[in-house]
């Protein structure tokens, strides 16, 4: 099965619930998540290969931009427009306040570059909600668990 | 194959360009107003519509051509949907192909005061108008697409 964190960026706060279901733990403000706040990640839009759970299960991020529930309906009807099978792909929005600041940060680091401006803010958004996207996975861990 | 073409709204110049690609608007001459409105879709949206993936026919080489409005995503979409196919191993089945690049302001406000403020008889005059305006640039944009699916496929 293919599991996809999906956030307004997926190089934030989809990437830290997606390594927190794999088991990795944010250290020293996100540094040790390879790909966090990586621009050129989010701006080239596929998917981030976070790595495979214990059941074998490859784990994606991806941004979606303005409308994560809006995104999710489209992966999973495009799922089953190309023939795949039922369970073969589950899609987890993941949402934090400062989404939509997270947003704009990237897309105005998308014309100004991302300089260390954008990793500090980043950071410090992510950090400050470390907790709510704990709690989503685990939620979402549970509902996985029961089906 | 599936082809789908993506707008803002999945109302106007995605159908307009489904549209072409299927032959159900001739891609040799202007269309009237009366063949714009009878397309299916056209200017006939809600906001339930967005990100709905909504099947139009099927192309001549038997391809599916569906239409999708995808709110205000960026360019980057056309790789979201790709990469979603490539890791379901389905990469080469899919064509994404973002038609906002030809919506000019005509479309763009006729389309807004249409069906996001809900007066069609006030946005839909404007909004066929300026999609006949931008008809040559949707033709030439299907032209590219079915030249791009045959070079795939040959390779």
């Amino acid at each position: 099965m293919k599991i996809i964190f999906l956030g307004t960026t997926g190089v934030h706060q989809a990437l830290v619930a997606g390594y927190y279901y794999l088991g990795f733990r944010p250290e020293g403000d996100c540094k040790n998540l390879n790909g966090f706040a990586d621009l050129e990640m989010e701006i080239c839009g596929f998917p981030i290969l976070l790595g495979q759970d214990q059941k074998g299960n490859m784990v994606y991020a991806l941004g979606c931009e303005t409308d994560v529930l809006m995104m999710k309906k489209t992966i999973e009807q495009l799922a089953d427009i190309l023939g795949n099978e039922p369970n073969q792909l589950l899609v987890l929005p993941i949402s934090i306040p400062g989404e939509k600041m997270l947003l704009w940060l990237t897309n105005i680091a998308g014309f100004t570059g991302a300089g260390k401006w954008y990793s500090f803010i980043s950071r410090f958004i992510v950090k400050k909600n470390l907790l709510t996207i704990f709690n989503q996975v685990k939620q979402l861990q549970k509902q996985f668990i029961r089906n | 194959m599936i082809i789908i073409y993506h707008c803002f709204g999945g109302s106007h110049s995605s159908v307009t360009a489904a549209a072409i690609h299927l032959g159900l608007l001739s891609s040799d001459r202007l269309p009237s107003r009366d063949d714009i409105m009878a397309l299916p879709y056209f200017d006939k949206t809600t906001d339930n519509d967005f990100g709905s993936i909504r099947f139009i026919g099927f192309d001549d080489n038997n391809n599916a051509v569906y239409v999708l409005g995808k709110k205000s995503q960026s360019d980057r979409f056309s790789n979201v949907l790709t990469g979603i196919a490539e890791l379901l191993d389905k990469k080469d089945d899919l064509t994404a192909v973002n038609t906002m690049g030809r919506v000019n302001w005509s479309m763009k406000l006729g389309g807004y005061t249409s069906r996001k403020i809900g007066m069609a008889g006030l946005g839909r005059p404007v909004v066929i108008q300026g999609t006949i305006k931008a008809f040559w640039e949707l033709v030439n944009l299907v032209e590219m697409t079915k030249f791009k699916i045959l070079n795939r496929t040959q390779n």
